[in-house]
């Protein structure tokens, strides 16, 4: 009897320990099948965009001043990347490449107060301007008055200014905000990419951004 | 503390604010009377952040230092009591860092809303240092009484 004792207490802490063992690798495997899935969320969007050329980056830290929504992504101009190039993901437009080291690179969230994409709405195809602000939210500007602006309205940046490609997700209008003695009505937007949990983010590296600044005109004889 | 900063605690908001580490770093740093070079140190904190951060690099260098002439200031009228020091040091300092960066911010440009500046951020990142500030100065307390060990006369 004893012995069956002795036997069966160590096959329960052998037990035991096999449960510990398994269950650390359901945490692994788990946290695997999450990187996983955007991955692949990520190769969806590549594979349906084949007109670009991408270099996938993971999110590794963020901007140390609370008023400014920038990140900073593991690859940089040893990969290829530039000031300029649009950062997006599986929803949608992230921001862009705003400044790049050897090794990383510091990525403009379009929630930024900095930052403005020329966008368009998909039923009308009327052009308007997205801002970013230090709360986070975005907000549509510059509509004219007289073009309906409904609640659940896609909106999709323009490839105006020549600073992000046509035609990429950003966001619904959530809210229309629509006076008579103002030039322009104005609406908040809801962004596609929930930029809290964003871990992992395609750059696109064969879209130039267009310099302007050379158009000036020239000195008058 | 600063890959600290960047890649965890500037994720872990408090409405809009975050904390800021390397102001408590600087501010527990330099209540230590053996700590020379403080000064240094804290334009050394300043210059990384400036670097690294998409805010202007002055604003950091500026606002580090002042925190560092806070600290000497308060050291002398209330030494006796650190954690006082520290306490006010880190309040007045978050207070100055938070709004140069809104000033500095506002001329270059954004239009930054003064009362949601001062709600959303200022305070509750001013809340979150000082929160933060008396374990800060306890592990920057051990630390330095490591680097600086004390002396006693047998």
């Amino acid at each position: 009897m004893p012995r069956d004792v002795a036997l069966i207490r160590q096959r329960n802490a052998e037990l035991e320990s096999e449960v510990a063992r398994l269950t650390r690798q359901v945490i692994e495997l788990r946290q695997q099948l999450q990187e996983v899935s955007v991955l692949y969320s990520l190769l969806d969007f590549a594979r349906a965009n084949p007109e670009y050329e991408y270099s996938a980056a993971i999110i590794i830290g963020k901007d140390p001043s609370p008023f400014l929504q920038y990140v900073f992504i593991d690859q940089g101009s040893d990969q290829g990347l530039y000031r300029g190039m649009p950062v997006v993901t599986a929803q949608g437009l992230v921001g862009r490449v705003d400044a790049v080291i050897s090794g990383a690179s510091r990525v403009q969230l379009i929630t930024d107060p900095r930052s403005s994409v020329n966008v368009k709405l998909q039923s009308s195809q009327t052009e308007a301007l997205l801002v970013g602000s230090i709360t986070g939210d975005i907000t549509l500007e510059m509509v004219p008055q007289d073009v309906p602006l409904r609640i659940g309205e896609i909106i999709l940046t323009s490839g105006l200014g020549g600073a992000f490609p046509p035609n990429i997700m950003i966001g619904q209008v959530i809210n229309v905000r629509k006076r008579q003695n103002d030039l322009f009505q104005s609406a908040s937007v809801q962004p596609i990419v929930d930029f809290s949990k964003v871990g992992a983010v395609l750059v696109i590296k064969n879209f130039k951004p267009i310099d302007f600044s050379p158009l000036r005109p020239a000195p008058s004889r | 503390m600063f890959l600290l900063h960047i890649s965890i605690f500037s994720r872990l908001p408090l409405l809009n604010g975050s904390p800021d580490l390397l102001l408590l770093s600087i501010a527990a740093w330099s209540l230590n009377e053996k700590v020379r070079f403080g000064f240094i140190w804290a334009m050394m904190c300043g210059i990384i952040m400036g670097v690294v951060s998409a805010i202007p690099v002055y604003v950091p260098i500026i606002g580090y230092g002042f925190t560092f002439i806070i600290c000497k200031f308060l050291t002398k009228r209330i030494w006796q009591a650190p954690i006082l020091a520290m306490l006010g040091t880190v309040f007045i300092g978050s207070l100055g860092m938070g709004f140069l960066s809104f000033l500095v911010l506002q001329i270059s440009g954004s239009l930054l809303p003064l009362m949601d500046s001062v709600n959303l951020i200022i305070m509750p990142s001013t809340l979150y240092n000082v929160i933060l500030s008396i374990p800060v100065f306890l592990i920057i307390r051990d630390f330095s009484q490591w680097v600086y060990p004390v002396e006693f006369e047998l």
